[in-house]
C-alpha cells in the first residue's frame, strides 16, 4: 500500500466527478438542423423589411403548399446522404415518373381507380430505379456518385424516349383536382402526403432497427459490418426507399403541373442535397436529423419565393442556390470536424 | 534538400530513400519518417506522443538514442508516454494528467511505479494483472484446420469454458490474421470451428453470422474498424445486440437503456451521458464503449485483437479485470497480444505464432519472457500438433 501525500491526494475527488459538461446549446442547434436559424433570421429580416407581403399568411400559406414537393424529395435525399452516399438520380427519376403516370393516366377512363393506378405506376417506377441504384451501390460497391450520375442519365432518357420528347398533355381534370388542390376535412391534400411521409421517415429512423443501421453504416461502414450490421441489406433498402419517396414527390408535382413533363425536377438534385447540407445533414454521412431535412427545403423554397416577390431574376436565382450550397457544405465541415 | 533528408532519416534510424513515397511505406516507417521531419527543422522544443506506439523495440531504442542526443545539444522535449519504462530511461520531470486536469509533477527519481499508476487512476494501486481463475471442463470453442492461404498455415487449437487463450508473436506472424478468420473478415480463410458443439464452416461466413453463433471479434484499430466515432456512445454500445432489442423491428428503447446503463456502470464508462458523441471520449473509454459491444451482445466467446493498446493504464487495469470477470463466467476468451505483461499475466495458455505457422503452445509457468521471445523466432520446440487441447 501506498501513502499519499495529502496535498496531492486532493485533486483526486474533485476530478474523477466532475465530467466535462455536454456540449452547448449553440451546438448542439448546429448538429441538429445546422445553421439554419442564422440564416432563416436573416432572411426573414431582410424579404420582410424589402416587402411586407412576403411574411403575410397568405404567403407563407402558399410556400407552404410549393415546399412540400421539395420536402420530400429532400427526405428521401437525406436517407441517403446519412449512409454515406447520395443520389443524383432524384431529379430524371421525377420526369420519368411523370411520364409513366401521365402515359397510364390519358390510356384509362378517367375515375378515382384509375388515378389511383396512374400514380401506383409512377411511385413504382421510380422504386424500382431506387432499387437499381441500390442494387448498383450495395452488391458492387460502385461509388454512388457514379453509379447514379449514370442512373440520372438512363432516366433522362427513358422519359424522353417514352415520351417522344414532348410533354403528355389532356390529363382528366380529376387527377389534379384530387392530388394538387384537393383537401381532405379542410387539409389539403399535399400536405396530408407530406405529413404521411414525413411521420413514416420518422418512425423508420428513430424506432425502428433499419434506422440505426443507416446510421451506423453511414457513421463507420466498416465498423458496422463487424458489429454484425447487415450493411450492404441496409444500403440496398435505403436507395429503394429513397426511389419510392422521390416516386411520390414525382406523382404529387405532376398533379401540381397537370401535364407530363420530360423535364420536371431538373434542379431537384442539386436542390435537394442543398436543402439537406443546410439542414445539418453531414456529406460524410451517419449525421442528420429528419427535421433539418424538412426546414431546409422549406428554407429555399421561401427563399426562392422572397426572390420572385422581389423580382430577382431566376437566373441569378440559381447563383444563389449554388453559393448556399457551398457555405451550407463549409458549415458542415466545421460544425462535424472534418 | 535530398542530402538534409537523407540525413535526417538516417538520423531518425529509418532506413527509407527520401525519395520513396509516404504512403507506400510501413506504420513504422512513416512514423520514423515523421520523427525525421520535426528533427531536420533545428527545433529547440520537439513534442512526442506517444512515439513508439507504431515501432518496433529497434526503431524504438534507435529513438531513444536520438532524443538522449537532442537532450544533450539543448533541445526540450516533452514525451507523452503512457509506458513506464520509457518514462524512466530519461525524463527529468514527470506531470500526470487525468481527465483534463494537471496532478502533479514530480522529479523523476523520486516517484515509483505503483505512484505513477494511483495519480493516473485516481484509485489506489491496486493488482495490475488480476488472478484468472481455473477454466472449467468444457470446450467451448475448438477451431479445427483454420488456414489462410499465404499468411497462415492450418492451425487447430481448443479453448474452455473460463479459458483465456493468447495469440503472441510478432507483426506479420499471422496471429491478427487467426483471429480475424474466426470471424470471417479473411475472405480467402477455410476450416471449422466448433462453438458449445455448433459446426461453423469459415468460408464464406460473415460477422453477423458469428454474433448469431456466439463468436464476437474486436478490432484492434477501433478508430477504423470498432466505432461509429460520430453517433452516440449508447448507438454503438448495442449496434450488435439490437436483434435482442426489438419487437418486429421496433426498438424497445426503455430496455435499451437499461442494459446499456448497466454495462456502462459494469465497465466504468466515464461519458457525460450515454446520448454524448463517442468522438468526445478518451481513448480508454471509447475501447471500453467498444468492448460493451460484445457484452451486449451477450456472446460466449470473446475475440479481442489488441485489447489494451495505446489506452491510459486506468483503463487497462479496468479491462484485465474485465477479463477476468469473462473468464470466471464461463466465457472462452481469444487475445491477441503484443506486450510481454500480458502475454505473461493474462493467459491460462499462449499459442505462438511465427511466420503464419504456430510454432508453440504454452501453458502454466511454460509462459515465461525467455521461452516466448525463442518462439517468437521461430524456434520449433514444441510439434504444431500439440497446441490442440491442454
Amino acid at each position: 500500500m501506498l501513502s499519499v501525500r495529502k496535498e496531492l491526494a486532493l485533486p483526486f475527488d474533485a476530478a474523477s466527478t466532475t465530467l466535462e459538461p455536454g456540449p452547448s446549446l449553440f451546438r448542439r442547434v448546429l448538429t441538429g438542423v445546422g445553421i439554419l436559424p442564422i440564416l432563416m433570421v436573416v432572411l426573414v429580416i431582410i424579404f420582410g423589411v424589402i416587402e411586407p407581403r412576403f411574411l403575410a399568411w397568405q404567403n407563407i400559406r402558399t410556400v407552404g403548399i410549393q415546399s412540400v414537393y421539395l420536402i420530400i424529395v429532400s427526405v428521401a435525399q437525406m436517407i441517403v446522404l446519412l449512409t454515406g452516399g447520395f443520389d443524383l438520380s432524384v431529379g430524371s427519376s421525377i420526369a420519368l415518373t411523370s411520364i409513366v403516370t401521365g402515359s397510364v393516366l390519358i390510356a384509362v377512363d378517367p375515375n378515382l381507380a384509375a388515378i389511383a393506378k396512374a400514380a401506383v405506376a409512377g411511385v413504382a417506377i421510380a422504386t424500382l430505379i431506387g432499387a437499381v441504384n441500390g442494387a448498383i451501390v450495395s452488391i458492387f460497391s460502385v461509388s454512388p456518385f457514379i453509379a447514379t450520375l449514370a442512373m440520372m442519365s438512363i432516366a433522362s432518357g427513358a422519359a424522353l424516349v417514352v415520351s417522344g420528347g414532348v410533354p403528355i398533355f389532356n390529363f382528366p381534370p380529376q387527377f389534379s383536382d384530387t392530388l394538387a388542390t384537393g383537401s381532405l376535412l379542410g387539409v389539403p391534400v399535399p400536405w396530408i402526403a407530406v405529413g404521411v411521409v414525413v411521420l413514416l421517415v420518422y418512425v423508420l429512423l428513430s424506432w425502428t432497427r433499419f434506422g440505426r443501421y443507416l446510421y451506423a453504416v453511414g457513421g463507420n461502414a466498416e465498423a458496422a459490418h463487424l458489429s454484425g450490421v447487415p450493411v450492404r441489406r441496409s444500403l440496398f433498402l435505403a436507395y429503394l426507399l429513397a426511389g419510392a419517396l422521390t416516386g411520390v414527390a414525382g406523382v404529387m408535382l405532376t398533379a401540381r403541373v397537370g401535364s407530363g413533363e420530360p423535364n420536371l425536377g431538373a434542379t431537384v438534385p442539386l436542390e435537394s442535397i442543398a436543402a439537406a447540407v443546410l439542414g445539418g445533414v453531414s456529406l460524410g454521412g451517419g449525421e442528420g436529423t429528419l427535421l433539418g431535412a424538412v426546414l431546409g427545403a422549406f428554407f429555399l423554397v421561401f427563399l426562392r419565393n422572397g426572390m420572385d416577390l422581389i423580382r430577382i431574376s431566376s437566373y441569378v436565382q440559381m447563383v444563389v442556390t449554388g453559393v448556399l450550397l457551398i457555405i451550407a457544405i463549409v458549415a458542415d465541415r466545421y460544425i462535424h470536424d472534418r | 534538400m535530398l542530402a538534409l533528408a537523407a540525413w535526417a532519416l538516417a538520423r531518425a534510424g529509418a532506413k527509407v530513400s527520401p525519395n520513396a513515397t509516404v504512403g507506400q511505406l510501413s506504420r513504422p516507417q512513416q512514423h520514423l519518417v515523421e520523427i525525421a521531419k520535426a528533427t531536420a527543422h533545428q527545433v529547440r522544443v520537439l513534442i512526442l506522443d506517444e512515439p513508439t506506439a507504431a515501432l518496433t523495440s529497434e526503431d524504438a531504442k534507435h529513438l531513444f538514442e536520438l532524443c538522449a542526443e537532442l537532450k544533450r545539444r539543448g533541445v526540450g522535449i516533452v514525451y507523452i508516454t503512457h509506458r513506464f519504462d520509457e518514462l524512466y530511461r530519461f525524463a527529468d520531470r514527470v506531470t500526470i494528467l487525468r481527465d483534463g486536469r494537471r496532478v502533479g509533477t514530480f522529479e523523476a527519481n523520486q516517484v515509483d511505479r505503483a505512484q505513477l499508476i494511483t495519480y493516473m487512476t485516481g484509485r489506489e494501486f491496486r493488482e495490475m494483472f488480476p488472478t484468472l481463475p481455473a477454466p472449467r471442463g468444457n470446450t467451448r470453442l475448438s477451431a479445427h484446420e483454420v488456414r489462410v492461404p499465404g499468411r497462415l498455415a492450418k492451425t487447430s487449437f481448443e479453448v474452455r469454458e473460463g479459458e483465456v487463450l493468447g495469440l503472441a508473436g510478432l507483426d506479420g506472424s499471422g496471429k491478427s490474421e487467426l483471429a480475424r478468420a474466426l470471424f470471417g473478415l479473411e475472405p480467402a480463410a477455410d476450416g471449422t470451428i466448433i462453438i458449445d458443439q455448433r459446426e461453423v464452416n469459415l468460408r464464406r461466413v460473415s460477422p453477423r453470422q458469428m454474433i448469431a453463433r456466439g463468436l464476437m471479434y474486436l478490432p484492434a484499430d477501433r478508430r477504423k474498424e470498432g466505432l461509429a466515432l460520430c453517433r452516440p456512445v449508447l448507438e454503438n454500445m448495442t449496434i450488435s445486440a439490437l436483434a435482442g432489442l426489438s419487437h418486429f423491428g421496433f426498438l424497445a428503447k426503455a430496455e435499451e437503456r437499461r442494459r446499456a446503463g448497466a454495462v456502462a456502470a459494469r465497465l466504468r464508462i466515464k461519458t457525460p451521458s450515454l446520448f454524448s458523441r463517442t468522438a468526445l471520449l478518451s481513448g480508454g473509454t471509447q475501447q471500453k464503449v467498444m468492448v460493451s459491444k460484445a457484452l451486449l451482445a451477450a456472446v460466449k466467446v470473446f475475440v479481442f485483437d489488441e485489447l489494451t493498446q495505446g489506452i491510459d493504464v486506468g483503463a487497462k487495469v479496468d479491462l484485465y479485470h474485465f477479463v477476468q470477470e469473462l473468464a470466471a463466467s464461463g466465457a472462452a476468451v481469444v487475445m491477441v497480444l503484443s506486450d510481454m505483461a500480458e502475454i505473461l499475466n493474462l493467459c491460462h495458455r499462449v499459442l505462438i505464432l511465427c511466420r503464419g505457422e504456430c510454432v508453440a503452445c504454452l501453458s502454466g509457468a511454460e509462459i515465461s519472457e525467455p521461452t516466448v521471445l525463442r518462439h517468437y523466432f521461430g524456434e520449433k520446440l514444441v510439434p504444431t500438433e500439440n497446441a490442440v487441447g491442454a
